[in-house]
């Protein structure tokens, strides 16, 4: 599937035709991305999608088996000191040597990047409530995803990689998080990377959205557009239907007897005439969460055909 | 499987069929050579090293099928299996099962060495070391399990108990020495050690159900005051003036420390008090010495396995997230493993001679050592001697180095094959030695030395073309500038010991060749070549 693209140019990453296999299982297939300059780019797909197979790749901690990855217009494996001091880099687990103070770790941080900004070092650790003198292992799983995030912030990277940062944490750090990234994107230019289960987290903050499929892109672009081409409408009909009702281009169908709601992807226009025909009338229509657009898509994937679901009586 | 004890059983198993099988296959293998070969006193005069080495590495392994820990990344320690602790199983069992399972897994194997492989070569070995065996695998546990929150201590305390059994063990080669009667002593040692069993078999169970019930990991009012004091030590607030000094910063404290911290820790508490209860024996002295001065190459061959691992304290080879995201060039990261083994290196010898500085002056009986050294001096005279003590000093250093970072290419390539197949391959080569070496003094004759000469000759020959070849292969993707730096140092490091193998040769043609030859081969080049790009594929797997 192809999806519009900004040039290279305006790209901070791109991503073309990205393949990579872990023994017989193909964790992505055919990838092709493009993340534009100044955005926060929402990734999102269930669990073994791939996402953090993509983002590695992106560090260049994977090797492209197939296709390419260029972050900043270079390769992140032939050159990886260029790029990964451009980049601040949050995991779920944030993997930090434990017998490291607070202080201590923020000291050998900094020394890695030319850029990095002391003040804005400490005030954040500061607003993170971090103790210098305290041992990272000592510290809570948010307090430790804070000082994660401190360490991926504090050197104003150009591009701010978060792999699930807020996975099994806490509304305070998760918060904090969210304002990592607003605070990231308040710098012109710098451009924001995450992936998430939370879907409404990436609808707050993305302007652009991927998802992954088993390891395939099925939906990338702005997030507006993509809401706005889908759309969920809610159909009466005159009699009661044993059947779901098929509509060309919905995503998912649910209901029974004679009130049903259609989940499409497009065709908006010809909607109307569609439903006339099969002797119903739209009641209701409201723009779809990313929630809903995700699991229509996945179920739709899943079982390759319009889902239909029957509401809990 | 509806028994927890069996389902218990059956995760042991199959974590560990790979050794089981390993010590089945080496055990049946021994006793049917045994069984088929006619001329059994031949084995037992040429091979009985051999069968000995293999029946140590038999029970080693079956020592770590039972060993029973798991490290546990989120605590930071390597203890008893934390997610055993949610099952509804009492704690009694948990422990006591592996217990009993390696108490009759390591008498087994020691029952069938004795009796499938050293009896029918007519060798009678006594059973006094196999009971021995079995406490010790009880004792084993327990320190593993209840120390799990002091590495360090555990590995002391390890080595001890290790010291400890040995002596129990060989007891009844020394009963004659006793001033009472046999049964007595064995008597006595039988309950002692079915004491210290006891003890093994509850300390575990109450530190392992005190970790269950939250009650720590063996820390408590110690950790406590230990990182009290750790508190108290000044520590570095300065920022670091570049990456490649935090590297060296975070290098040596997580790893770089421990080779000097254990040298220190053993001349203090092992060699200090050895020279000064057997300060009148000159005997003692001499031995002291030696052992002094193989300690550092000793320890650095087994520190620098870990030493090159991604992380000391992980059986993870793969790189953490935490160093691969670092715009720190691979190249880089090894020259400061480098740098750091190399200031590890210098402060073991400098305590090493500050030790023996003190010690032989002060308090050791030098008697026999100043009689050696004035036969030296008169023999070779005062500058070459001095020369021969400097050059001998900067080789044991150079091969404590090596000993440092001669696995970093296998260590830091994430792969675990590659690893254990190189530990394998140390192994086959020091068995093939101690072969080649009892081969040698059961068949050397003077009238053959000449083909003995060239054998030589030629082994060394193909391993210095091997070397220098492998060389040219792994440091064609290095910087020609990083190149020609290494390059001086190991033309420095071989001149020294080209310069100390011509000192101490006879004046011989020949003998002066194969010097030259062997001095080639210490210094390590091709391997340190490899490891940046082994590095570097663990990064971009």
């Amino acid at each position: 599937m192809k999806f519009p693209s900004p040039s290279s140019a305006e790209a901070v990453v791109s991503i073309a035709g990205l393949s990579r296999r872990f023994g017989s299982r193909t964790v992505l297939n055919e990838l092709s991305l493009h993340v534009p300059r100044g955005s926060v780019f929402g990734l999102v797909g269930e669990n073994g999608a791939g996402k953090t197979t993509l983002i590695k790749h992106i560090l260049g901690l994977l090797r492209a088996e197939q296709g390419t990855v260029k972050v900043f217009g270079i390769d992140p494996v032939a050159d990886p000191v260029s790029v990964l001091g451009r980049i601040g880099y949050l995991s779920e687990q944030p993997d930090l040597p434990g017998w490291m103070r607070v202080d201590e770790f923020i000291r050998y941080t900094q020394a890695f990047y030319p850029k990095w900004d002391v003040a804005y070092a400490e005030s954040l650790r500061k607003q993170f409530g971090l103790d210098a003198s305290a041992r990272l292992k000592t510290l809570s799983k948010g307090q430790q995803a804070k000082a994660g995030l401190l360490a991926a912030q504090a050197h104003r990277p150009e591009l701010l990689l978060l792999d699930e940062p807020s996975s099994g944490l806490d509304p305070i750090v998760r918060r904090d998080i969210l304002e990592a990234v607003i605070r990231t994107v308040a710098d012109e230019g710098r451009t924001v990377f995450f992936s998430s289960h939370l879907l409404e987290e990436i609808e707050r903050v993305s302007d652009h959205v991927a998802m992954l499929h088993r390891g395939k892109l099925v939906l990338c672009g702005p997030l507006d557009e993509i809401k706005a081409r889908h759309h969920r409408v809610t159909l009466h009909f005159e009699t009661a239907q044993t059947k779901p009702p098929v509509i060309a281009g919905a995503l998912s169908v649910s209901g029974q007897g004679k009130e049903w709601r259609v989940l499409c992807n497009g065709g908006r226009t010809e909607l109307p005439a569609i439903v006339s025909a099969l002797g119903a009338r739209i009641v209701e229509e409201h723009t779809p969460s990313l929630n809903e657009i995700f699991v229509a898509q996945a179920e739709t994937i899943v079982g390759d055909r319009p889902t239909t679901t029957s509401p809990p009586h | 499987m509806r028994s927890p004890v069996a389902a218990l059983t059956w995760e042991i198993w199959s974590r560990n069929y790979r050794s089981i099988v390993s010590v089945v296959v080496i055990t049946s293998l021994c006793a049917l050579v045994n069984h088929l070969v006619p001329n059994k006193s031949e084995i037992l005069e040429n091979y009985q090293s051999i069968y000995w080495l293999l029946m140590i590495g038999s029970l080693g392994l079956v020592f770590s099928v039972f060993h029973h820990a798991e490290f546990n990344p989120r605590k930071n320690w390597h203890g008893f299996p934390y997610r055993l602790f949610t099952l509804p199983v009492p704690t009694w069992i948990l422990t006591g099962l592996p217990m009993l399972l390696g108490v009759i897994g390591v008498g087994l194997v020691y029952f069938a060495w004795t009796q499938l492989v050293f009896a029918p070569l007519g060798r009678t070995v006594s059973s006094w070391p196999g009971f021995v065996l079995g406490v010790g695998m009880l004792c084993y546990q327990s320190v593993v399990w209840s120390l799990a929150g002091f590495r360090i201590v555990r590995i002391v305390s390890l080595c001890f108990l290790g010291l400890l059994f040995m002596n129990f063990g060989m007891i009844p080669l020394f009963l004659e020495l006793l001033p009472w009667d046999r049964e007595t002593v064995l008597e006595l040692f039988t309950f002692l050690l079915i004491g210290f069993s006891m003890v093994a078999f509850f300390g575990a169970w109450f530190s392992v159900e005190r970790q269950r019930r939250g009650g720590g990991r063996g820390r408590g009012w110690l950790k406590a005051q230990a990182g009290r004091i750790m508190n108290a030590v000044p520590r570095r607030t300065a920022a670091f003036s570049s990456a490649s000094s935090a590297q060296f910063w975070f290098e040596w404290r997580r790893a770089g420390w421990l080779l000097p911290a254990c040298v220190a820790l053993a001349l203090l508490f092992i060699f200090l008090p050895v020279s000064w209860f057997g300060r009148k024996d000159t005997d003692i002295a001499l031995i002291t010495l030696g052992w002094v001065l193989g300690l550092p190459l000793i320890l650095a061959t087994v520190i620098g396995k870990g030493f090159a691992k991604p992380d000391f304290w992980s059986a993870d080879l793969s790189l953490p997230a935490f160093l691969a995201i670092r715009p720190f060039a691979s190249g880089e990261m090894i020259v400061i493993k480098m740098k750091v083994a190399a200031m590890s290196v210098v402060i073991v010898w400098a305590l090493v001679i500050t030790f023996l500085s003190l010690w032989l002056p002060l308090w050791a009986n030098t008697r026999e050592l100043k009689e050696w050294l004035e036969n030296a001096h008169v023999v070779r005279g005062g500058f070459k001697l001095f020369s021969i003590a400097v050059l001998s000093l900067m080789a044991l250093a150079i091969v404590t180095w090596r000993g440092m970072v001669g696995s970093l290419w296998v260590g830091l390539s994430g792969s675990m094959t590659r690893f254990v197949g190189g530990a394998i391959v140390h192994a086959i080569v020091f068995v093939l030695a101690i072969c080649g070496i009892v081969y040698a003094e059961n068949h050397f004759h003077w009238h053959d030395l000449e083909r003995y000469v060239s054998w030589l000759a030629w082994i060394l020959m193909s391993a210095v073309v091997a070397k220098v070849w492998l060389a040219v292969f792994s440091w064609n993707k290095i910087s020609p500038p990083r190149v020609g730096k290494y390059v001086m140092l190991w033309t420095a490091g071989t001149g020294c010991f080209v310069a100390l193998g011509l000192l101490l040769s006879l004046n011989v043609f020949w003998i002066k060749q194969l010097i030259i030859l062997a001095a080639l081969l210490p210094v390590p080049l091709a391997r340190l070549g490899f490891a940046p790009a082994s590095l570097s594929r663990n990064r971009h797997r």
